[in-house]
């Protein structure tokens, strides 16, 4: 039958497009829909006489309207976007976790802290001020507890979230293998694939590409493989399990089931949770720690050598305990700097003073410490051998001190008030120095005379065999000699020079040297006198407090011979171990002898009458430390301290000072309002510290809240413009693949009409064949 | 190809567009509402850490300033404690001044002496002086009295310092510290040491060499032997040992024709040739024993005594012989303190008031005068008594003036206090301008720019209500 054919292909090619533009309509905003399009194509003509014949239309196929390099490029941007979008998220939380700027921030924190010690410096004594020094000092610390807990519990949640988005992979990725099989069974029907199945897979591996960067590959049937890496996670039918591992240096990895190596992700969460575990996050930890590190050993540096309300302590006890390091159940025998300290010891010396507490006397001991060869009960019998403390070591490894009743310790380097047997500075008995220490270029067989008292001169003979170079003749070595032969006087070493001093005192009492063979004593720079004694001793007495930076040896000698406050012209020069003159003391007359005179850095000195004499070489030496305890030892053992712990994890104030505020070492000597060590250690305010590359706390720290703020600039950034470019490639995808409603209606009207066409052609025709009938 | 726009395009595009201009309105709301740019790191990266330094310095200046202040008012109350000392010395020096008057008798000087005595204590009690409880002129050692009157052993009064001299320092600046006190022992203190004065009649002069005593002392010199030059048969007497006083070298000339003796020009004495212990006075008290017995007859001539003996000025407990030198140290056992005494013009035994000048501080002239006073009192010939209350009084009048040197040193720590904490405050305000244009917004311009994201959302609702109005559907 001619012409019916045509007309029902043509009928029943609008009816499907029709449907199709339903079809079409229906899911204009289902999510991920790519619109249908019905294809249609000319029948096969039949060949009618000489003329080939249409054979109307056939449907070719209802085409899903896609771009695949286009849903490539989006799956690939949401990637980048969730990649971005995790880390921003982090932090975002990390920033919030500093809360700066604020009045709560540690910024503010620190300096409130550092302005009640401000305070406290005007009223040393004040027992509410000292209770506010030690509540800011709090505050700081548990701001540095809580941001370092919220900071590290990010990170430790990241960890968690990188376990729960493999879980996530796993997920999709046996769907995805479902799907497969699925499209494997309608593999061979005619018209192929369900698009149905293919959009399904289609929103699934978008689904994974958030999670990771993916690759998906054609296996046939409309099937894909999917590779994250290079390493194949779906395969046909299969979904291979993902992992998250530890890697040997502690990063997390992901490793797929089976597989040797680690995943190599390139985006998606899965990305920005690995990047995150091991960027700049967990490197402002390390930050965190470090800062609170560095305040702790400075701040306690400063305060543990100071000197507490009443001017000294009774009891103390070390926080920080040594370890049994070589586990024979003795912790006494480990080296110092082998017993797991948190602090290094370096070796110096430590100033332990005993106050007592009746008479304000206070007696300087010297403990010379050396961690690579001192055990820590050496350091804590050198302690227990202070006289008036006593010192152990206690079952949990902490050094327990004690004074004894009537007096108090501390450990601030103050100065000894009396240079006693220091030198040989207008001493009773007669004596002679060298201007300098040794060593001192000898020759074997020198020798010179020594007349003591107006005695008749005593030879001393320098031989070879007593000096171990005689060339090069230690102080010691020639006081050994001279000793083995002089009678009536004595040799001895003080601050590195020779003294020679007659046994008896008084007026009566001379010593004189005559240099001979080789002159040894012209050698050695050795006064040769004649020296007289005198009845009563010049006193030499120190006061004042040491301000300068350096330890520094002071020499007190006479330029010339005279009495002090009467000879006309004297001097008496300090000079320091390079012999370098720091200041030059009238003592002649209009000095009254006992008067303090200011020699450097807050020493002074008082000089009583008598004689003294330069010719003879006369010293008095004075060390002035500038520090208590320049081996950080107390730091190290925390002893006095003022925080305790090692990072912002575990800072906190000395238990024993939120306890007792009279603790709080803020002077240097036994007055109520010496604030010196608190101004000591408010010079830590605006300090470089060399553990933090020289930059002052405060400093270091805007560093780190600087990067934060970097960061999480960076990530938001980042993240703006990946969710823009997704945007621009997801409208392109839109315009492909989207269902525009006046574009249907349109093509409805158009099927409409193609279809009422078609009936009217079928009804033409249907006519035509009528009257062929009615013939 | 043209670019085909799909409902769910224009729709999400519009969504995109009205949620941006909403989201852009609602930054600058915010932005207009807290008047802060930065309220989280990451809103300006680069200036948080200078934020930050400038917040930190701007507590840190608040709290210099505060400093300062509280500073200010420890100092100003010692100022006005010390200016109440300078009115009791005025009174004191009043009431001296009458004591000084020669007609006064016994009762009348016991009656100044004891309102003296009262100026002392209430003047202890005003350098005891406490604010919030801490004693402004112990120095460092605040929490106990930094005076305190004791009476030795030997009844004398002292007042003695307990306080040290240390500083209390604040800072009040960046790098800017003051002293917050001056300690009592510069304002109470000593003075420069003058010359030591001698008063007395050994005629011993201040030697060579800078003495170390504070305030008075008394030198001893104590005749030991008698030495005649030969050739006239002169011997000493038998009491030459113990009662004479000469020291040092003195001539005795004899005329044993006229029969008169005389020492160092005195008048002359006559004698008869057989006194065994003639005792011969000088002009000035100088007193030696002589036996003119074996003088040879007719002698007319001169003979030198020489007087050796020692001295004392820790009231005998150790003695130094005289060397008659121009410089004589004499120490005191007692206390260490060493006297330089030129020993060339010494004449004869007796003591010596050594008075160190310029070493009496305002409670020991006080209490040097009240003393005195008594002395006077009780004396016969108050003139000598009443000499030495004058000598105490220009002591006082001198640490009356180091009062006032400390008190003008607390005033000028105070406007030094002032002057800092104005200095602080500019310099808070200038900070507070970075601190403002670092963080602060530009109000107006926020404004202008919420306006502009008003307009910008509204025009988005607006085109995006049209756009979807617009169907074919409108016009099948």
């Amino acid at each position: 039958m001619f012409g019916f054919d045509t007309g029902l292909s043509a009928l029943s090619a609008a009816r499907l497009a029709i449907e199709t533009v339903g079809n079409n309509l229906a899911n204009a905003t289902t999510p991920g829909y790519s619109r249908n399009r019905v294809l249609t194509q000319t029948g096969i003509p039949t060949l009618v006489g000489r003329f080939h014949q249409g054979g109307g239309v056939r449907v070719a196929s209802i085409d899903r309207v896609t771009d695949d390099l286009l849903v490539g490029r989006v799956r690939q941007q949401s990637q980048e976007v969730e990649r971005r979008n995790v880390v921003l998220d982090v932090l975002l939380g990390v920033e919030s976790a500093f809360g700066e700027p604020s009045t709560s921030g540690l910024s503010a924190q620190l300096g409130s802290m550092f302005n009640s010690f401000s305070s406290l410096a005007g009223a040393a004594e004040d027992i509410t001020l000292r209770k506010g020094v030690l509540l800011g000092a709090e505050s700081v610390t548990e701001q540095f507890r809580r941001v370092r807990r919220d900071v590290g519990s990010t990170l430790q949640g990241v960890n968690g979230l990188i376990v729960e988005t493999t879980k996530d992979i796993n997920r999709l990725t046996d769907s995805i293998a479902t799907i497969n099989k699925e499209l494997a069974k309608s593999q061979g029907y005619q018209g192929g694939a369900p698009n149905s199945l293919l959009d399904r897979q289609g929103q699934l591996l978008d689904q994974l590409a958030q999670f990771v960067d993916i690759s998906v590959t054609d296996a046939g049937a409309g099937r894909v493989n999917v590779q994250i890496g290079g390493q194949m996670v779906v395969s046909y039918n299969e979904a291979l399990e993902v992992r998250a591992e530890t890697d040997s240096s502690g990063k997390p990895a992901i490793k797929v089931e089976n597989a040797e190596y680690a995943l190599d992700v390139r985006s998606g969460k899965l990305m920005g949770y690995l990047e995150l575990a091991e960027s700049g996050v967990s490197q402002r930890v390390e930050e965190l720690d470090r800062l609170a590190n560095a305040l702790i050993l400075n701040f306690n540096r400063v305060h543990s050598t100071g000197v507490p309300a009443g001017g000294g302590f009774s009891v103390l006890r070390s926080n920080n305990p040594v370890i049994d390091a070589d586990g024979d159940g003795d912790r006494s025998d480990e080296l110092l700097k082998d017993s797991g300290l948190p602090f290094d010891v370096s070796s110096g010396r430590l100033w332990v003073s005993v106050v007592d507490e009746a008479s304000g006397d206070v007696r300087q001991t010297r403990i010379d410490i050396d961690p690579a060869t001192q055990t820590v009960g050496q350091f804590v019998s050198a302690l227990n051998g202070v006289a008036g403390l006593n010192a152990s070591l206690d079952v949990t490894g902490r050094i327990s001190l004690s004074a004894n009743p009537g007096s108090r310790f501390h450990f601030a380097g103050v100065l000894p008030t009396e240079l006693a047997s220091s030198g040989n500075l207008g001493t009773t008995e007669a004596s002679l120095a060298t201007g300098a220490g040794g060593p001192f270029s000898l020759s074997n067989g020198a020798a010179f005379d020594i007349s003591v008292d107006g005695g008749p001169a005593q030879t001393i003979t320098l031989n070879s065999t007593q000096f171990a170079d005689i060339t090069a003749a230690t102080a010691e070595e020639v006081a050994a000699a001279i000793n083995s032969t002089l009678t009536g006087g004595q040799a001895e070493v003080v601050a590195g020079r020779l003294v020679i001093r007659s046994a008896t005192s008084g007026q009566s009492s001379s010593l004189a040297i005559t240099d001979g063979t080789g002159s040894p004593a012209a050698a050695m720079g050795l006064a040769t006198g004649p020296a007289n004694g005198q009845d009563t001793a010049v006193s030499v007495a120190l006061s004042g407090a040491y301000t300068g930076t350096e330890d520094q040896q002071i020499f007190f000698q006479p330029t010339g011979d005279g009495t002090i406050g009467l000879t006309p012209g004297l001097q008496i020069q300090a000079i320091n171990s390079a012999g370098e003159v720091l200041a030059v003391l009238d003592v002649g007359p209009g000095y009254s002898p006992g008067d303090e005179i200011g020699v450097i850095d807050g020493i002074s000195v008082s000089f009583g009458a008598g004689d003294v004499s330069g010719s003879s070489g006369d010293f008095a030496s004075l060390e002035a430390f500038a520090d208590g305890d320049d081996s950080d030892v107390l730091a190290a053992f925390g002893i006095n301290a003022f925080f305790t712990g090692t990072s912002a994890e575990n800072i906190e104030v000395a238990a024993s000072l939120r306890k007792d505020s009279s603790l709080l070492a803020g002077a240097l000597g036994p007055a109520s309002s010496d604030n010196r060590n608190i101004l000591r250690l408010l010079g830590l305010r605006d300090a470089g510290l060399g553990e933090l590359g020289d930059l002052s706390a405060q400093e270091f720290y805007s560093g780190i809240v600087s990067e934060v703020g970097q960061s999480t600039s960076r990530a938001e950034l980042n993240y703006e413009t990946e969710v823009l470019l997704k945007q621009s490639f997801e409208n392109r995808l839109e315009s492909v693949r989207g269902v525009s409603v006046d574009e249907e209606l349109a093509n409805l009207q158009r099927y409409e009409q193609a279809y009422q066409a078609a009936a009217r052609y079928i009804s033409a025709v249907n006519e035509v064949t009528q009257i062929l009938f009615n013939l | 190809m043209s670019f085909r726009v799909t409902q769910n395009l224009s729709y999400d595009s519009a969504r995109q567009q009205v949620q941006g201009a909403y989201a852009r309105l609602f930054d600058s709301q915010l932005l207009v509402a807290r008047g802060k740019r930065i309220t989280r790191p990451s809103d300006d990266p680069n200036s948080i850490a200078r934020l930050l330094g400038f917040k930190e310095k701007h507590t840190e200046l608040q709290r210099f300033s505060q400093n300062a202040s509280e500073g200010r008012a420890f100092v100003d109350s010692a100022a006005s404690t010390l200016q109440d000392a300078s009115n009791l010395i005025q009174e004191a020096r009043e009431d001296v001044i009458q004591g000084l008057n020669g007609v006064l008798g016994p009762t009348d000087r016991e009656t100044i002496a004891r309102a003296i005595d009262g100026i002392l204590n209430e003047m202890v009690s005003l350098a005891n002086s406490q604010v919030a409880s801490r004693f402004v002129f112990g120095g460092t050692a605040t929490d106990r009295p930094p005076y305190e009157l004791v009476t030795d052993a030997s009844g004398q009064q002292r007042v003695v310092y307990r306080g040290d001299d240390g500083r209390i320092v604040s800072e009040v600046g960046p790098s800017l510290s003051f002293e917050l006190n001056v300690p009592g022992s510069e304002i109470f203190r000593r003075g420069q040491r003058g010359t030591t004065v001698y008063s007395g009649v050994t005629g011993a002069r201040a030697g060579l060499g800078t003495d170390n005593g504070v305030g008075v002392d008394r030198l001893t010199a104590r005749h030991l032997a008698t030495a005649l030059s030969g050739g006239s048969g002169l011997a000493l007497g038998a009491s030459s040992t113990g009662g004479d006083n000469i020291l040092g070298s003195h001539t005795i000339d004899i005329d044993s024709v006229a029969g008169t003796i005389s020492l160092d020009g005195g008048p002359a004495q006559s004698f008869t040739g057989s006194e065994t212990d003639f005792a011969l006075s000088g002009p000035t008290g100088e007193l030696v024993h002589l036996d003119l017995t074996g003088l040879a007859g007719g002698f007319v001539g001169q003979v030198t005594a020489t007087g050796m003996g020692d001295l004392s000025i820790d009231g005998g407990a150790t003695w130094t012989a005289i060397g008659f030198s121009t410089n004589d140290r004499v120490v005191d056992s007692l206390n260490g303190s060493t006297l330089n005494v030129d020993t060339t013009t010494i004449r004869r035994a007796g003591t010596d008031d050594v008075s160190y000048g310029g070493t009496l501080d305002v409670f020991g002239s006080l209490i040097a005068i009240r003393d005195g006073l008594r002395a006077a009192g009780k004396a016969s010939d108050p003139a000598a008594d009443l000499q030495r209350v004058r000598g105490y009084l220009d002591e006082f009048d001198r640490a009356h003036d180091r009062l006032l040197e400390g008190l003008a040193e607390l005033g000028s720590l105070s406007s030094r206090l002032e002057s800092a904490e104005t200095r602080v405050e500019d310099l808070d305000v200038r900070l507070q301008e970075l601190i403002s244009k670092t963080e602060d917004v530009d109000i107006s311009e926020a404004v202008i720019q919420m306006q502009q994201n008003e307009t910008a959302y509204q025009s988005a609702l607006l085109v995006t209500s049209r756009v979807n109005q617009l169907s074919l559907m409108n016009y099948l």
